[in-house]
């Protein structure tokens, strides 16, 4: 039973830490132009896409894991450059609609230039093997994904809390006016804000394929709302917070699955939604209520 | 060194600014005294190029070369040495006393110069730096003043707009601040100064301008304003 | 007492047209429409019969939205899974008890047994859907802007998710098919009508103006007595009811219902035409919704034979987008056209 249980822990932080790269970047945005980027799905899906050509191709992984944080961050930017620039201080749900029919417009461009057929996509088999510690094992898929999501999130608070970009993303989140008066360039940190982000969202794309074996065009959709979902348990606009919703919510999921009988497993998202719907209702501001020291 | 021209500031179909026009030469300390809403923040953020003025002209001149204020950037804007102070402080609160300081002098990339800058602002304030690394937003009204100022001052600013300082804080604090005030005059800075207290700034001015409904209706120098009947009547709650 | 709550006295002069004017011009445009639809149905292929009647059940659902989101200000995308929910009661009503059995095992005896006509069917489904909306609403209804939102896009994933997992009684992700065809062209004019009579009335009661005024500042609502509360609540399940009913009558005109029929897609094409339309505009959100009703059945040959599938939604999306940009509150605002409010509301300040 505890073999068991720590080996779906281990799947839990696997997928956690695909839900917190795609939260993070959702936060990020959030916080810096308090809009909802219902789009930033999509850019996981667009991740995906790019993975897959590219193995296609027979680049080498680690290239490929480079190519696929500048296309994220391409795709953020452009993103921003086109929608959220022209409606930036809109109302929230101006926001939300203009970033919706964002989605939507990725999502049914990705199904006319890929189709909707779902496409195999596997990782190389020596990636596919178990490496076991005492009777645990985890796939090297598994191990990679959480090995490497804890590397990009350290650099990621290193750029966040150590540099002049990071610290000036950080005031500009907090006061527009303020950090312009400061001499910041606002267009540039948002846009680096959207950079990072997004490149952060394409690399949950690049593993995506490698952990559930399937892509398709419109694959974005549901991590799009499982990372608001995240970002609500850890308190929208805190990097940090979103980070521990992400993880949270992988585990929430893979042991509701894992511990519950089978039949129950095909309610994974309806449990997702409704544990949403509960956190919104009882702690609205997230489960960490922090200081606003978090915000980026 | 300022030389504003016939301003008109619109905010949303509001005409704010009337046909604003002043001058700030180097080295003064000019006051802009006005009620509440007559639109004095509104000519600062004009300024500072965050509100595109309808028509008219703003010309800010240093070493000698002259910056048209109505069409720069906010940041180049900085980068000229033209610095605000905002109203409400609107110091960072989520971020510590030491970064809101760096945030100051996020234009300067001269390590040493903003080390020096840095240390004469925590020689003016000793209290940020003894708080450096606490977070901004845990500081007293007071202290956030200072912090606000000494953001200001990291960016080496050739003449500063300050933007209300007294503002809810406690007459003791006032005072420490209207010091630093006269203590930066006489360090060079140009300084244009908005207030609602207007027998402290009129105190201090060399000159003084009055605003009412978006125009200047008044102007000279701070002791003649000072005994205007006028002024001495709406702004110091002298009984005519 | 002070004098200064007096409110002044109205000027009564500029209702001089006659009150039942509004009323009568209302009727005589249903019987001109229902001319408009029998010719139809006498000179005009099924197919497009059939894309009339959908055209109006998107009208009727576009102005149902206009009443939570454009009217209350609730910005809700919850309408998919209300149609889902309403299809389903509906359906599992209908549906020959002869066939139940066998398709769906998991119905409690009585319910097996029973077979309705499509009247009381869509009554129980339109219930139904309030109910949900009803306890829903008391939760997600203290959220606000994309909070809401986004809550009620989980909620069509809750939805779906039980939809597809409750074989028993929803025969889980094929759906229920072969439902009898119980709705025409007729059933859904009906259904517009209705929607947009009680849109209207409401709109222009004092109740309705409640509603505004919670979507323009709740708090000052709230301080001259309004019950905001209870206001967003009776505004969500009235859309919920309604939504309900539209989904149950959808299912029955093309004779299927599976969980993804009514899909977040479709809560963006809903909140699409009450954007375009203007919020809270009945007429514009008509209009919006013949519109985009349209253009997808004209764009639908064109995808197929150039296999761009997604191509009219991308067309879609891309008008919206083009519209918040340079018309925010829509073609015409939260209010009604000049002309079209005259004629029938029978005065000018309405």
């Amino acid at each position: 039973m505890s073999q068991y249980f720590f080996q779906q822990l281990i799947n839990g932080f696997s997928l956690g830490s695909l839900y917190a790269l795609v939260a993070i970047g959702f936060s990020m945005i959030y916080g810096i132009v308090r809009l909802i980027n219902f789009a930033h799905g999509d850019v996981v899906m667009i991740g995906a896409f790019s993975t897959l050509a590219l193995v296609t191709a027979g680049v080498p992984w680690p290239i490929i894991l480079v190519f696929v944080l500048a296309v994220g961050a391409v795709a953020g930017m452009s993103i921003e450059m086109v929608v959220f620039r022209s409606i930036r201080g809109a109302s929230q749900v101006t926001g939300f609609i203009a970033t919706l029919a964002v989605s939507i417009t990725i999502q049914n461009s990705a199904l006319m230039l890929l189709s909707g057929q779902p496409r195999n996509f596997l990782f190389p088999a020596f990636m596919r093997q178990r490496v076991g510690v005492g009777g645990v094992n985890a796939s090297l898929t598994d191990i990679a994904i959480i090995v490497l999501t804890l590397i990009l999130i350290g650099g990621l608070f290193l750029i966040v809390y150590r540099t002049r970009l990071g610290t000036a993303m950080r005031a500009t989140a907090e006061n527009l006016t303020a950090a312009r008066l400061m001499g910041v360039a606002v267009n540039r940190t948002v846009l680096a804000a959207f950079a990072i982000g997004s490149a952060l969202a394409a690399v949950a794309g690049f593993f995506w394929g490698g952990k559930f074996g399937q892509i398709d065009p419109l694959l974005g959709f549901v991590p799009g709302l499982k990372a608001f979902v995240a970002c609500v348990i850890g308190g929208v606009g805190s990097i940090g917070g979103a980070m521990m919703g992400g993880y949270i919510l992988g585990l929430a999921e893979v042991l509701f699955v894992g511990l519950l009988p089978q039949e129950y497993s095909g309610y994974r998202d309806t449990f997702v939604f409704l544990l949403l719907i509960v956190i919104l209702l009882v702690r609205p501001s997230g489960l960490f209520v922090r200081q606003v020291e978090e915000r980026a | 060194m300022l030389d504003v021209r016939d301003l008109n500031v619109f905010r949303g179909s509001t005409h704010v600014l009337k046909d604003v026009s002043f001058r700030v030469e180097e080295g003064e300390l000019a006051a802009l005294i006005g009620a509440n809403g007559a639109g004095k923040s509104t000519t600062l953020l004009t300024l500072s190029g965050l509100l595109p003025p309808r028509s008219g002209t703003a010309v800010f001149t240093n070493d000698g070369e002259p910056l048209d204020l109505t069409r720069a950037s906010s940041e180049k804007i900085v980068r000229a040495g033209l610095i605000q102070c905002p109203e409400g402080r609107q110091i960072f609160q989520s971020l510590s006393v030491s970064e809101n300081l760096a945030m100051g002098a996020y234009t300067r990339r001269d390590r040493a110069g903003i080390k020096q800058s840095l240390e004469e602002v925590y020689e003016l304030f000793p209290i940020l730096a003894e708080r450096a690394n606490l977070h901004a937003g845990s500081l007293s009204g007071g202290e956030q003043m200072m912090l606000a100022i000494g953001r200001a001052l990291l960016a080496q600013p050739r003449m500063l707009l300050l933007d209300e300082p007294s503002l809810g804080l406690a007459p003791l604090v006032v005072e420490k601040i209207f010091d630093v005030i006269a203590r930066l005059k006489s360090t060079g800075v140009t300084i244009f100064l908005i207030e609602q207290n207007a027998a402290m700034a009129l105190d201090i001015a060399d000159v003084a301008y009055v605003m009412e409904t978006g125009r200047i209706v008044l102007s000279g120098t701070g002791s003649e304003l000072a005994n205007n009947d006028r002024v001495r009547q709406s702004y110091l709650g002298v009984a005519a | 007492m002070s004098t200064s709550h007096e409110t002044p006295p109205v000027k009564l002069d500029a209702r001089v047209t006659l009150p039942r004017s509004g009323f009568v011009a209302a009727i005589l445009t249903v019987l001109i429409a229902s001319a408009a639809v029998f010719a139809a149905q006498q000179g005009l292929s099924s197919y497009v019969v059939t894309l009339l009647a959908l055209l109006f059940i998107n009208a009727a659902l576009a102005v149902s939205l206009t009443l939570t989101n454009g009217l209350t200000g609730l910005f809700s995308l919850g309408h998919p899974a209300f149609m889902t929910v309403g299809a389903y009661v509906a359906a599992i009503l209908t549906f020959p008890v002869t066939r139940k059995g066998t398709m769906l095992p998991g119905l409690p005896e009585w319910l097996a047994a029973t077979q309705l006509s499509i009247l009381p069917a869509l009554l129980i489904a339109g219930a139904a859907g309030g109910l949900l909306a009803l306890f829903v609403g008391w939760a997600v209804l203290r959220l606000k802007g994309h909070y809401l939102a986004v809550a009620t896009l989980g909620l069509i994933i809750v939805v779906q998710g039980l939809a597809n997992n409750w074989d028993g009684i929803t025969r889980g992700g094929a759906g229920l098919s072969g439902l009898p065809r119980l709705v025409d062209v007729w059933w859904a004019f009906g259904f517009l009508v209705l929607v947009v009579a009680f849109t209207w009335r409401l709109k222009f009661s004092s109740l309705g103006r409640s509603m505004m005024a919670v979507r323009e500042n709740e708090l000052a609502a709230q301080c001259s007595g309004i019950n905001p509360a209870r206001l967003k609540i009776l505004a969500f399940v009235i859309g919920a009811v309604l939504a309900a009913v539209g989904g149950a009558l959808l299912a029955h005109l093309v004779s299927v219902i599976t969980p993804k029929t009514y899909s977040v897609l479709l809560a963006f094409n809903l909140v699409v035409m009450v954007v375009i339309g203007g919020s809270g505009s009945i007429f514009g959100a008509l209009l919006a919704a013949a519109a985009i009703t349209i253009l997808s059945e004209a764009l639908r040959p064109v995808e197929e034979s150039v296999g761009l599938y997604g191509l009219s939604q991308v067309i879609v999306a891309v008008c919206l987008i083009i519209v918040l940009r340079l018309r925010p509150s829509g073609l015409f605002g939260s209010g009604e056209p000049g002309l079209v409010r005259r004629l029938y509301s029978g005065r000018r300040d309405a």
